[in-house]
């Protein structure tokens, strides 16, 4: 079984895009989120409405009373509406919440929404709220849209994890033993599967619990050493030194290669 | 299963990876839940296999997530053993959490009749600040049984699925793993809850509102009161897999994140 939903969008330059949809976990915590910006927002701007409306002398009051409650109305739906057709058409499909859970509204074809589909979703967004409509849709629509996606023809997809960047620390003598790999030892049969493996045991290492981490460093150095064909390891090399060395030189392996 | 490992999860991708576990498995999960539900009607053996049964759905989750899948039988003789200790590491978590409670309880208690006593005549300043402290001593309590039960959210899998777990020590593995990923697992659960709000506004909230329309003394109350609480009770049914698929997805993140369980290399030939 697949755990996410993946969908392919082909573009009209029959580009095959493929992306996976956010999920209504990342949905709804996107949209909590932002409702608790929006609210903020909300009683910032009732607090000052009701200061202004204090200075409006008490002779006229009760002749505007009906103007300043259409207008207060008017303030809520223009902020409600307008949040989220501001941040989405600023940012391209997202708002501080889908920033927060790296999730972006794009359009079926696969490019950027524009305001015109920002409004739409931001319309509809109350009638999707009502009784939790839209999280039905959300549950039971092939691409996860709720009755504003359906309109304005757009899906929310996960933002691509960027991976190409590895930050995590690798020691010093790593190079060495790396270079006495490359000589003596065959790399290249390391498969890029197995070299995943490694890069993501080296990113997530230092979170992990001590003795289970020396445990699993260990399988996976003995396990390297004889894809690689090594027959002994290095002297006074331990098995994370070895995982970092063996990282290092696949990297350049294929460097050379390519 | 997945070409890809899942890697780790964010929280929303632990609801999402929960929903799609239990939307692919549905009605076989749905049934074990509705057979557990009405064991509880059965009091202490039934109660034993509610929460074995429970454990059981969490088990078959555990397998699809690792690769391993089982079918009912072959996870029900695994954990048929252990039917007594699901029941024992319930209760085991609810008395500590019972206890906890009571002890702020007795602490508020203390602190007002001590203070009603010495100041019996003081002023509003000093009953403010009693007020202040009380409500102080409710927060903390409030978040003190929130992180203990964040802790032990994971205790039923390793007794589900390892092999020589007490629930002692199942407790005492979840109180480990789960170190560090409080927040995230309190955000998981109130996103979960979230999710789940359709459900139950259809299944509880519904079926409350349809009896206030009704006069309590005709026999049409009644009726309808009786819908209601099979409504509920399916309600209860209905969201008990997910929840049981949420903590298995938590697990597996957790070992993930702890012990690299995913991090494993191929075969050799």
């Amino acid at each position: 079984m697949r755990f996410f939903n993946q969908v392919t969008l082909s573009t009209p330059e029959s580009v095959e895009l493929e992306f996976i949809l956010a999920g209504i976990g990342n949905r709804a915590l996107a949209l909590m989120i932002d409702y608790l910006i929006w609210g903020s927002i909300l009683l910032l701007v009732f607090f000052t409405w009701g200061m202004l409306s204090l200075q409006i002398p008490e002779s006229i009051t009760s002749q505007v009373a009906p103007w300043v409650f259409a207008i207060t109305i008017l303030i809520i739906f223009f902020i409600y509406i307008g949040y989220f057709v501001f941040f989405e058409t600023l940012w391209q499909g997202q708002t501080p919440g889908k920033r927060w859970v790296k999730i972006r509204v794009i359009q079926d074809s696969g490019k950027p929404i524009g305001i015109q589909q920002a409004t739409l979703r931001a319309l509809l967004r109350p009638v999707d709220d009502t009784l939790s409509l839209g999280a039905i849709f959300i549950l039971f629509n092939a691409k996860e849209k709720r009755l504003g996606d359906l309109v304005a023809g757009t899906i929310v997809i996960q933002e691509e994890k960027r991976t190409n960047a590895d930050k995590f620390v690798i020691s010093d003598q790593a190079q060495a033993v790396a270079n006495e790999l490359l000589e003596d030892t065959n790399i290249s049969t390391l498969l890029p599967d197995d070299f995943a493996v490694i890069r993501e045991y080296l990113k997530r290492r230092k979170d992990m619990e001590p003795s289970a981490k020396l445990e699993l460093s260990r399988k996976l150095g003995k396990q390297l050493k004889e894809l690689i064909g090594l027959e002994r390891m290095p002297m006074g090399v331990g098995s994370d030194l070895f995982l970092e060395a063996v990282y290092l030189a696949y990297q350049q392996q294929t460097q050379h290669s390519s | 299963m997945t070409s890809k490992p899942l890697g780790l999860l964010t929280i929303g991708n632990v609801v999402n990876a929960s929903l799609r576990l239990y939307g692919s498995n549905f009605w076989r999960y749905l049934r074990l839940s509705l057979f557990a539900h009405l064991w509880v009607l059965i009091p202490i053996y039934g109660w034993a296999k509610y929460y074995s049964e429970a454990a059981l759905i969490s088990r078959l989750c555990f397998g699809e997530l690792t690769g391993q899948p089982e079918s009912n039988t072959e996870a029900r003789s695994q954990i048929k053993q252990k039917l007594w200790s699901f029941l024992f590491l319930a209760l085991g978590i609810g008395i500590r959490i019972f206890l906890v409670y009571m002890g702020f309880y007795a602490l508020i208690l203390a602190i007002a009749f001590i203070a009603i006593s010495l100041l019996s005549n003081a002023g509003v300043v000093a009953g403010i600040f009693l007020g202040l402290t009380i409500f102080g001593i409710f927060i903390t309590a409030v978040f003190i049984t929130v992180g203990l039960v964040s802790r032990w959210i994971v205790s039923e899998l390793p007794l589900a699925v390892e092999t020589g777990f007490n629930s002692s020590k199942s407790m005492e593995r979840s109180w480990q793993l789960t170190k560090s990923s409080l927040g995230r697992i309190q955000g998981i659960v109130l996103v979960a809850f979230l999710v789940t709000i359709p459900i139950q506004s259809v299944t509880s909230i519904v079926p409350q509102f349809a009896l206030i329309s009704f006069d309590p003394s005709s026999s049409t109350y009644w009726v309808v009161y009786g819908i209601s609480v099979i409504f509920s009770l399916g309600g209860g049914a209905l969201v008990m897999p997910f929840w049981q698929a949420i903590k298995a997805v938590i697990y597996f993140d957790l070992r993930n994140r702890r012990e690299g369980l995913d991090l494993q290399l191929r075969e050799q030939e």
